[in-house]
C-alpha cells in the first residue's frame, strides 16, 4: 500500500471518469445539498419528539399540559419527522446521488428536483403539523392526515423518477449491485405507500385486511425502502473507499433476490395471535426465518470485502459508520428472524422489546450506514474538506454508545416486560413500573444520540458555511494518524 | 497523500499539456483534491458462494416448507389457529342403532326361512314372533345363531326337524355387531320384547363357543346358562 508513483495506486486511471464524476456531481449539487440540510433538519427537529416521548415515558406528567405535547401525538410526529423527514430526505441525496455516478448519468433538469424535493418538505411539514394539531389518523406509520398525504405521493414520484431516469440513460453494460438496489427501492416505496394508503385512508378496505395491510406496509418501508437504499450505499462505498471490489457479484444476486422474494412477506408477523388466516402468518413466518439467507449473504460479502483491512476502515469517517451499519444488519436482522417464531414472539409482542428491535434496525443499521454516506459525499459536493475530526468522532460515539444503550436496555427491560405479563401472578401495574429502569436508561441514549446529532450538524454548518476556511489541499479528514494515502 | 498532479509527462499532446498547466495551479488543485485521491468506481469479484451456506439454505428450506404444512390451517380462510385440525369438523360416519342394523342383516340372511314377519313356515321353519326361545335368556338364541341347531325343537306348539345353520365364526362368519344386531331385532319385533343383546355380549358368547364344531340339539340349549348380563342402560 505504499506509493510507488506520484498517484495513488488506488486512484482512477482515466481522467476522462474523473471528469464525468465531477460533472455527475455538480449536477446534483444544489437538490443533493438541499436534501441533506432538509434531512439533518428533521433529524434534529425528530430528535426533540424522541426526547419529549422518551421522558414521557416514565416521567408521564412532564410537558403534559400543552394538548399538542401529548404522549401520542409527540411519538407519532417523531417516528414521521424521522422516517419520512430524515429517512427519505437522506435517501434523495444519498441515493440519487450514487445512482447517478453509478450509470455515470448526469441529472439534467436539476431545478425540477429541487422544487418536488422542497413540495416534499411542504407536504411533510404541514402532515407533522397536522398530527400534532390532532388530526393524526390511528393507523401506526400513515399517521399523517389525509390532506398532507397526495401532496407527498406526488412530490415523491417527481423526485424518484430522476433515479429512474439516470438509470435509463445509463452509460456502460454492467449494472452493479447499488443500483439494482435502489431502482427496486425506487418502485417498491410509491407502490407500498399508494397501495396502503389507498386501502387504509381513501377506500379503506372492510375489517382485518387494514391491518394486515397496514404491517404489510409498515414493516416493508423498513425492508424494501430503508434497507436497500443502505445496503445500495454500503456496496457503494465499501469498495469505493477501500479500492478493492466486492467479494463476490454471485452473493450480491442471491442477497438481492433473496431480499426482493421473502421481505415482502414478513411483515404480518405482528399479528401473530391476531383474528387472521393462520397461513397468511404462517407464511409471514417462514419468510422472516428465510430472511436468514439474504442477511447471511450480505453479511459474508461485505465481511470479505473489508477483512483486513481494519485500520483503514477505522481512519475513515465513512466506513467507520457503515461498518458498524453493516454489522448491526446482521444482529438486527437475525433478532428480527427469531422475533418472528411462535414462542419467541409469545413474550416479545406488546413489550419494548420491540421498540429497542425498530430502532436498531432504523438507526443502528439505516441511520448509521447514510450518516457514512454524507460524511464520503459531501466533500464531494462542496469541494471542501469536514472541518473538525473531533466533531466526527464526537459524532460516531455518541451515536455508537448511544443507541448500543438504548437497544440492550429495550431488549433487556422488554424481555423481562413480556415474562412478567405471561406470568398471570404479577399485577399489570407491577410490570409497568418495573419497566421503569429501562425506560429511563433509553432516555440517557436518547441525550447521548442528541448529543452525536449536535455535533453532526455543527459540523455540516461549520462546512456549508465556513466556506474558505477548510481547504481541500490539507487532505482528508480522518479520525486516525496516517503515513500512507489518503482515504476517506 | 496524491496532492501531486495527475504526471502525464511522456508524450505530451496540446491538451494534456493544458491540463498540466491547469493542475499546477494552486487553486485548481485544492478544487480538485477529492477527485484527485478519489478511487475507481466500485466493482465486483467473482468469488464463488461457499458451499456450506447451500447446506443452510437448503435446510432453512426445508424448515419453511415443514413449518407451513403443520401450522398453514390447511390454508383455510377460517382457520386461525396454529393448532387447527381441518378434520375436526368432519362430518362423522353415521352409526345406526344395533336394531336398525340387525332389520338389515334379517332381511338378508333369515328372511328367506322365517319370512320377513318372523311368523316361519309351518311344518319347515319355526317361527320367530313369539317364539321362547327367541325371547327367553339371550344366551340360548346366541347359541343358535353361532353354532346352529340341529335336531326336533318345540316352538310356540309345533314341532319342527331342520338344520338351522352356524353364523359364528366356525359357520357363516357374520360379525359380532351384526350377530348382536340381528338378535336384537329378533327379540324386539313383531311384539316379541326382550332385552338387548350387545355387542360384548356376542363377544363373550363367542369366545366361550367358537370352538364348538357341533350345532346345539334344543335339550343342550338350557344347559349351563349363564347369569343373563346387564343390558346397557337404554338411551
Amino acid at each position: 500500500m505504499s506509493n510507488s508513483s506520484n498517484e495513488s495506486p488506488y486512484s482512477a486511471n482515466s481522467a476522462a471518469v474523473r471528469a464525468e464524476l465531477s460533472e455527475i456531481d455538480s449536477s446534483i449539487r444544489s437538490a443533493a445539498l438541499f436534501f441533506v440540510i432538509s434531512a439533518v433538519s428533521w433529524l434534529m427537529v425528530g430528535t426533540v419528539f424522541a426526547l419529549l416521548a422518551a421522558f414521557k415515558a416514565h416521567e408521564p406528567d412532564f410537558a403534559s399540559t400543552f394538548e399538542f405535547l401529548t404522549f401520542g401525538r409527540v411519538r407519532s410526529a417523531h417516528l414521521n419527522a424521522m422516517a419520512l423527514g430524515w429517512g427519505n430526505n437522506i435517501i434523495f441525496a444519498v441515493g440519487l446521488w450514487i445512482m447517478a455516478r453509478l450509470c455515470r448519468a448526469p441529472i439534467n433538469h436539476k431545478g425540477l428536483l429541487l422544487v418536488a424535493g422542497i413540495f416534499w418538505n411542504i407536504g411533510l411539514t404541514v402532515g407533522i403539523a397536522g398530527i400534532l394539531k390532532g388530526d393524526i389518523t390511528s393507523v401506526e406509520w400513515l399517521e399523517i392526515p389525509h390532506y398532507a398525504t397526495p401532496l407527498l405521493a406526488i412530490s415523491y414520484a417527481l423526485i424518484g423518477v430522476w433515479g429512474v431516469m439516470a438509470f435509463r440513460f445509463r452509460k456502460g453494460d454492467h449494472v452493479y449491485v447499488s443500483q439494482w438496489y435502489i431502482l427496486a427501492a425506487l418502485f417498491w416505496f410509491p407502490w407500498l405507500y399508494v397501495v396502503a394508503q389507498i386501502m387504509i385512508i381513501w377506500f379503506p378496505a372492510r375489517g382485518v385486511v387494514q391491518s394486515v395491510t397496514n404491517w404489510w406496509f409498515a414493516h416493508n418501508v423498513l425492508g424494501l425502502w430503508l434497507t436497500p437504499m443502505a445496503l445500495g450505499t454500503a456496496y457503494y462505498l465499501i469498495p469505493k473507499v477501500l479500492g478493492r471490489p466486492i467479494y463476490s457479484y454471485y452473493l450480491s444476486v442471491l442477497g438481492f433476490w433473496a431480499l426482493a422474494i421473502f421481505y415482502n412477506w414478513a411483515g404480518v408477523h405482528h399479528l401473530i395471535g391476531g383474528p387472521i388466516p393462520v397461513w397468511l402468518i404462517s407464511a409471514g413466518i417462514v419468510a422472516s426465518v428465510m430472511m436468514v439467507i439474504p442477511v447471511i449473504v450480505v453479511g459474508i460479502n461485505h465481511h470479505m470485502s473489508v477483512v483486513g483491512l481494519h485500520k483503514e476502515v477505522w481512519r475513515s469517517p465513512t466506513l467507520r459508520f457503515i461498518v458498524f451499519g453493516a454489522i448491526s444488519y446482521t444482529l438486527v436482522s437475525l433478532t428480527g428472524s427469531a422475533m418472528a417464531l411462535r414462542s419467541v414472539n409469545e413474550v416479545t409482542h406488546f413489550t419494548h422489546f420491540t421498540v429497542g428491535h425498530s430502532h436498531h434496525g432504523v438507526y443502528a443499521f439505516f441511520t448509521m450506514i447514510m450518516f457514512g454516506g454524507v460524511y464520503y459525499m459531501m466533500p464531494r459536493l462542496l469541494k471542501r474538506e469536514w472541518p473538525s475530526a473531533s466533531l466526527i468522532k464526537i459524532h460516531f460515539w455518541a451515536s455508537a454508545l448511544g443507541i448500543t444503550v438504548m437497544v440492550v436496555a429495550l431488549q433487556t427491560g422488554g424481555w423481562i416486560q413480556g415474562l412478567e405479563m405471561n406470568n398471570a401472578e404479577i399485577p399489570f401495574l407491577e410490570t409497568v413500573q418495573n419497566t421503569i429502569p429501562w425506560l429511563k436508561a433509553r432516555s440517557i441514549s436518547g441525550v447521548m444520540l442528541t448529543i452525536g446529532h449536535i455535533a453532526f450538524a455543527i459540523n455540516i454548518a461549520w462546512m456549508l458555511f465556513a466556506a474558505g476556511a477548510v481547504r481541500a489541499k490539507q487532505g482528508p479528514t480522518l479520525l486516525a494518524d496516517t503515513k500512507e494515502g489518503g482515504n476517506v | 497523500m496524491s496532492e501531486q498532479p495527475h504526471n502525464s509527462s511522456s508524450n505530451s499532446n496540446s491538451r494534456e499539456a493544458l491540463e498540466k498547466a491547469a493542475m499546477q495551479d494552486e487553486h485548481m488543485q485544492d478544487v480538485h483534491a477529492q477527485l484527485m485521491r478519489e478511487k475507481e468506481e466500485p466493482h465486483e469479484g467473482f468469488s464463488p458462494v461457499p458451499i456450506f451456506l447451500m447446506f443452510v439454505f437448503a435446510a432453512l428450506c426445508f424448515w419453511g416448507g415443514v413449518y407451513l404444512v403443520e401450522y398453514s390451517g390447511n390454508f383455510q380462510a377460517n382457520a386461525f389457529s396454529p393448532h387447527f385440525d381441518p378434520n375436526a369438523n368432519a362430518p362423522k360416519p353415521v352409526e345406526i342403532s344395533l336394531y336398525d342394523r340387525g332389520a338389515k342383516v334379517f332381511r338378508n340372511q333369515c328372511a328367506a326361512c322365517h319370512q320377513a314377519e318372523g311368523n316361519g313356515v309351518p311344518g319347515v321353519y319355526p317361527p320367530l314372533e313369539g317364539s321362547t326361545w327367541v325371547t327367553g335368556h339371550p344366551e340360548v338364541v346366541s347359541r343358535i345363531l353361532i353354532n346352529g341347531l340341529n335336531g326336533k325343537i318345540e316352538v310356540k306348539g309345533n314341532s319342527y326337524n331342520g338344520n338351522m345353520p352356524a353364523f359364528g365364526p366356525s359357520g357363516l362368519a357374520l360379525s359380532e355387531k351384526d350377530l348382536a344386531g340381528v338378535i336384537t331385532f329378533i327379540r324386539q319385533s313383531w311384539g316379541n320384547d326382550a332385552s338387548e343383546v350387545t355387542e360384548q355380549m356376542i363377544a363373550d358368547y363367542s369366545a366361550n363357543y367358537s370352538a364348538r364344531s357341533t350345532p346345539w340339539t334344543a335339550a343342550e340349549l338350557k344347559e349351563g346358562l349363564g347369569p343373563i348380563p346387564e343390558a346397557a342402560p337404554a338411551e
